[in-house]
C-alpha cells in the first residue's frame, strides 16, 4: 500500500460524500413534490486488495441511489384511491340530488301537493262559488310547476354526470399518455444499466395514483419495467402505446365508455367514473322512476275521481289533468309499435317489454315485477290488449324483435292541467245536485288520504316520504362512506409517507453528517499531501 | 413509525379543516335555528317532520272548515230561533182567533198581523248567507220558497264539510226540515161537534178535511205543506171569520212549533260538537308544533356551547401548529 493509495481513498470518500450531499439536497428540494420518494445513497467499501499482512481497503464506492419505497403499500394506496374516488362522486351527486327533495326547506313536492288538496277543501265548502275554483286551478298549476322543476333538476343532474364523465375521460387519456411516455423513458434508462430511474418511477406512480382516483384498473409490470394498465379487461396503456378511452351516447342519451372498441361501462365500478355511473343508474332506475310513478298516479287517480263529477256548466267526464299517453320504443328493423291506453283504471303504471321469440309468438313482460302479463300467437294487424292498454304493431316482425312500453317516461314532461274553465271543476257528484252538491269534491279530498294500489297500497304522501327518506339515507350513507374512505386514505398515505416521505430533521442530520465526512476526506488528502511533501523533501 | 415533516403539516391541515367544517355546520344550525337543514342531516327526523307538517297543515285546513261551518250554522241557528219566535206568536194569535170573545172585526185585525208574520216567515225561509240561499239544499242559487205559492223550490241536499279526518258536518239545513210540515194521519173532534181529519199526502203535503157532526159529510177541505202556506190559510180564515178553519189549524201549528224547536236544539248540538272538535284540533296542532320543534329546531344552549368548544379547539390547534411547524433542526445548525 502506497501513499498514493491513500490519495485514492481520499478521492473516493470525497466523491461518495459529494454524491450523498447531492442526494440530501435533492430530497430537501423535493420535500413538497407529490409522490416523491425519499432517496439515499448506496455506499459500499471498494473491493479490497491483497497486500502484505492481509486485505487492504481501497476506500468507499458509491453504488447508486435507492428509493425508499414499498410495493405493498403502493398497491393499497391505489385501491384506496379507487374507493375514495367512487365515494367522492357518490357524495357529490347525492348531495345535489337531496337538495331537489329538500323538504327541510320546503323545496319538494309536498307543499304544492298539500296546497292543491287544501284548495279542494275550499271548493267543497263553497261549491257554487267561483274564487275558490280559480284558486284550485292556480294551485294545480303550482303542483305541475314544482313537479316539472324537480324532474328538470333530476335530468340536469343526469346531464351533469354525463358531462363529468366526458371531462374525466379526457383527463384519463392525458394521464394514460403520460404513463406511456414514462414507460418508455424508464425502460431506456433501466436497460442501459445506468441504475434505477427513481424520479421517473415516482412520476409514473403519481400518475397511477391520480388515475386510480378516476377509474378502476389493474396493472402488471413486465420484465423490462413497463407497466401495462387495463381498464375493463382492455389495455389502456401498453408499453409506450395508449388506447384512448372514448364516450358514446347510448339510446337513452347517456354516455357509455368504450376502450379498444369494446363497451366497458359495465366493468367500471370504482374511481370517480365508477361512482358517477352508479349514481346515474340509481337516479334513472330508482329515483326518477319513483318520482314519475307518483306523478302518474296523481294524474290517474285525480282524473278517475274528477270524471265522475259534474261541473257548474253541467258538463261531466272531464279530466282534471291532461291524461298521459304511452311512451314506446322499438328494437326492430322492420316493425313499428303504437300503444294506447284504453282504461286508465286498469293501469299498473309499470313498464313492459314485448318480445317476439318468433315472427308470430309474443310475450309481454312486466319490467317491475318480472312476470309475464300476456302471451299469445300474433296475427299481423291484431291488437294486443293487456292491463288497460292496446298495442298495435305494423310492419314486418322478425324473431327477437323487442318493443318497450312505458307510461312513465314522459309523464312529467307532459304533465299539465286540462281544465281551463273553473266552471268545469266537478265538485258535484250528480247533475241534479248542482250547484251546491260537493260530494265529488269530498271524494277528491278523501283521495289524498286513500291507499293507492299503484303505489304499493301507500298514500301519496307516504310513498313520497319513502322517496325522501331514501335520498336522505343514500346521502347520509355516502357521507359516512366518504369520510371512512377519506380516513383510510389518510391512514395509508401516512404509512407511505412514513416510508417514502422526506423528514427535514433527518435531512439536516444527514447534511451535517456528509458535510463533516466530506471535510474529513479533504483533510485526509491534505495529510496525504503533507506526507508526500515530507518524502519529497528527504 | 417514522414521522416526516409532511405528515405533521398534513395532520395540522386536516385537523384544522375538520374543526372548521364542524364550526361552519354549527354556525348554519345557529343561523337557521334548525337542526335539519337538508334531509340527510337526520334521515328519521326528516320523515317525521314531514308527517308533523302534513298533520299541522291538515289541522289548519280543518280549522278553516270548522270556522266556515260555525259561521253557517250560527246563522242557521239564529234564523231558526226567529222562526220559532214567529210561530209562537202565530200560535198565540190563533188561540185568540178561536176564542168566543173575539168578534169578526177582532179577527180581521189579528189577520193583518198574521199576514205580516207570514211575510216574515217567507223572508226567513229565503235567507241568504254569503250569496247562498241557506234553505235550498244544493240549489243554493234558487229561492228556497216561491214568494207567491210558497212552494219549496230547493232540494234535500246537505253540504258537508270535513272537520277532521273522519267526520263531516252539514253546514246547511234543507228548508223542508225547518219550514216544511210533517203530520200524521189523525182525526179530532172540535167543540162544535164537527170532525177534522188530517190526511198526509205525497212528500210533506197534508190535506185537512172538515166533516160535519156525522163524520161523513165533508164540509170544507184545504191542504198545505209548510208553515208559510199554513199561515196564509190562517190569514184568509181569520179575514173571512171562518172559525172552524182557524180551529182546525191549531194543532198543526203546535206540531210545527215543536218541530222547529227540535231543529233549533239540533243546530245547537252540532255547534257544540264543533266546539269540542275545535278544542281538540287546537290541542293537537299545539302538540304537533311542539314535537315538530323538538325534531327540527336547534337547542340554542347546546349549539352555542358546541361553537365555543370548536373555537377553543381551533385556537389551540393554531397556537401549537405555529410552534411545531416553524421549527426544524435547521434552526439550530
Amino acid at each position: 500500500m502506497s501513499i498514493l493509495g491513500m490519495l485514492d481513498i481520499g478521492k473516493t470518500a470525497l466523491y461518495a460524500n459529494m454524491r450523498a450531499l447531492n442526494i440530501v439536497s435533492h430530497n430537501i428540494a423535493n420535500i413538497n413534490t407529490p409522490g416523491f420518494s425519499r432517496q439515499e445513497a448506496i455506499l459500499s467499501t471498494m473491493t479490497p486488495v491483497l497486500g502484505k499482512g492481509g486485505m487492504m481497503g481501497r476506500g468507499v464506492a458509491f453504488l447508486g441511489i435507492r428509493r425508499s419505497y414499498e410495493d405493498y403499500i403502493q398497491t393499497q394506496l391505489l385501491k384506496q384511491h379507487q374507493n375514495h374516488g367512487r365515494s367522492y362522486s357518490l357524495l357529490e351527486t347525492y348531495s345535489r340530488i337531496e337538495q331537489i327533495f329538500n323538504e327541510a326547506k320546503d323545496f319538494g313536492l309536498s307543499k304544492s301537493f298539500n296546497d292543491y288538496f287544501n284548495a279542494w277543501h275550499e271548493v267543497a265548502a263553497n261549491p257554487e262559488s267561483s274564487p275558490q275554483r280559480v284558486v284550485l286551478l292556480q294551485s294545480a298549476h303550482a303542483l305541475v310547476d314544482s313537479a316539472k322543476r324537480m324532474e328538470h333538476d333530476l335530468l340536469d343532474n343526469v346531464r351533469y354526470i354525463n358531462e363529468e364523465i366526458d371531462h374525466l375521460t379526457g383527463r384519463i387519456n392525458t394521464i394514460a399518455s403520460n404513463i406511456a411516455a414514462l414507460n418508455d423513458k424508464i425502460i431506456q434508462i433501466e436497460a442501459g444499466n445506468t441504475g434505477s430511474a427513481n424520479d421517473y418511477q415516482d412520476q409514473r406512480q403519481n400518475f397511477l395514483n391520480e388515475l386510480s382516483g378516476l377509474i378502476d384498473y389493474s396493472t402488471y409490470e413486465d420484465d423490462f419495467g413497463n407497466i401495462t394498465v387495463m381498464a375493463g379487461m382492455r389495455n389502456l396503456v401498453y408499453r409506450d402505446k395508449t388506447n384512448p378511452l372514448s364516450t358514446k351516447l347510448n339510446e337513452n342519451g347517456d354516455k357509455e365508455l368504450f376502450l379498444d372498441g369494446m363497451n366497458i361501462t359495465r366493468h367500471i365500478e370504482k374511481g370517480r367514473i365508477g361512482g358517477l355511473l352508479d349514481a346515474r343508474d340509481d337516479i334513472q332506475n330508482n329515483l326518477q322512476n319513483k318520482f314519475r310513478r307518483i306523478i302518474a298516479s296523481i294524474i290517474k287517480e285525480v282524473n278517475l275521481v274528477h270524471r265522475q263529477g259534474y261541473g257548474l256548466d253541467t258538463s261531466n267526464l272531464n279530466d282534471f289533468f291532461t291524461p298521459f299517453g304511452l311512451f314506446t320504443k322499438d328494437f326492430s328493423a322492420g316493425a313499428d309499435i303504437t300503444a294506447t291506453i284504453t282504461d286508465y283504471s286498469q293501469l299498473t303504471l309499470d313498464e313492459y317489454d314485448i318480445t317476439f321469440d318468433s315472427a308470430n309468438n309474443y310475450y309481454v313482460t312486466n319490467r317491475n315485477t318480472g312476470s309475464v302479463a300476456a302471451t299469445g300467437v300474433y296475427v299481423s294487424g291484431d291488437t294486443i290488449s293487456f292491463e288497460g292498454m292496446n298495442i298495435v304493431i305494423t310492419g314486418t316482425i322478425t324473431a327477437n324483435d323487442k318493443f318497450f312500453v312505458s307510461p312513465l317516461t314522459q309523464v312529467v314532461k307532459n304533465f299539465s292541467v286540462a281544465i281551463t274553465d273553473p266552471n268545469k271543476i266537478a265538485a258535484s257528484s250528480t247533475l241534479a245536485g248542482l250547484p251546491a252538491n260537493n260530494e265529488n269534491a269530498l271524494a277528491m279530498i278523501r283521495l289524498s288520504q286513500n291507499k293507492i294500489s299503484n303505489l304499493g297500497n301507500l298514500t301519496f304522501t307516504n310513498y313520497y316520504r319513502g322517496i325522501i327518506s331514501e335520498t336522505a339515507s343514500f346521502t347520509s350513507a355516502a357521507r359516512d362512506s366518504f369520510s371512512f374512505e377519506e380516513n383510510l386514505l389518510m391512514e395509508i398515505s401516512n404509512r407511505r409517507e412514513s416510508i417514502s416521505g422526506v423528514s427535514l430533521d433527518e435531512e439536516a442530520i444527514n447534511l451535517m453528517k456528509f458535510q463533516r465526512s466530506y471535510e474529513a476526506a479533504a483533510k485526509m488528502i491534505k495529510v496525504t499531501d503533507e506526507l508526500l511533501q515530507t518524502i519529497l523533501n528527504l | 413509525m417514522r414521522v416526516t415533516s409532511f405528515m405533521i403539516y398534513d395532520q395540522f391541515i386536516r385537523s384544522l379543516q375538520r374543526n372548521l367544517t364542524n364550526l361552519s355546520e354549527s354556525n348554519e344550525k345557529l343561523a337557521t335555528g334548525r337542526k335539519i337543514n337538508k334531509p340527510s342531516d337526520d334521515v328519521i327526523g326528516i320523515t317525521r317532520s314531514l308527517d308533523y307538517k302534513l298533520s299541522i297543515n291538515l289541522n289548519n285546513q280543518y280549522k278553516k272548515n270548522i270556522d266556515e261551518a260555525v259561521s253557517h250554522l250560527s246563522f242557521t241557528e239564529m234564523t231558526i230561533s226567529s222562526v220559532s219566535d214567529t210561530l209562537n206568536r202565530i200560535k198565540e194569535l190563533t188561540l185568540i182567533g178561536v176564542s168566543d170573545n173575539t168578534d169578526a172585526i177582532g179577527r180581521q185585525s189579528i189577520a193583518s198581523e198574521v199576514a205580516q208574520l207570514r211575510d216574515h216567515l217567507l223572508s226567513l225561509s229565503n235567507s241568504k248567507f254569503r250569496d247562498r240561499y241557506m234553505f235550498s239544499g244544493y240549489r243554493t242559487d234558487t229561492q228556497s220558497f216561491n214568494p207567491t205559492t210558497y212552494d219549496f223550490q230547493g232540494d234535500d241536499g246537505y253540504i258537508n264539510v270535513l272537520i277532521d279526518k273522519e267526520s263531516t258536518v252539514p253546514i246547511n239545513t234543507p228548508g223542508t226540515h225547518v219550514f216544511g210540515y210533517t203530520g200524521v194521519s189523525e182525526q179530532i173532534m172540535l167543540n162544535n161537534g164537527r170532525y177534522v181529519h188530517y190526511i198526509p199526502g205525497a212528500s210533506t203535503n197534508i190535506t185537512v178535511e172538515i166533516r160535519d157532526t156525522d163524520n161523513v159529510t165533508v164540509l170544507d177541505t184545504f191542504n198545505f205543506s209548510n208553515v208559510m202556506q199554513m199561515t196564509d190559510i190562517l190569514t184568509n180564515a181569520l179575514n173571512s171569520n171562518n172559525v172552524t178553519r182557524v180551529n182546525a189549524l191549531l194543532s198543526p201549528f203546535e206540531r210545527a212549533f215543536t218541530n222547529v224547536i227540535n231543529h233549533q236544539a239540533y243546530a245547537g248540538a252540532i255547534l257544540n260538537r264543533i266546539d269540542n272538535q275545535t278544542a281538540s284540533n287546537e290541542d293537537s296542532t299545539l302538540n304537533l308544533k311542539t314535537v315538530l320543534s323538538n325534531t327540527e329546531d336547534v337547542d340554542l344552549a347546546e349549539i352555542i356551547s358546541t361553537i365555543a368548544k370548536n373555537e377553543t379547539a381551533i385556537a389551540a390547534l393554531r397556537q401549537s401548529s405555529v410552534k411545531q411547524i416553524s421549527q426544524s433542526l435547521f434552526d439550530f445548525l
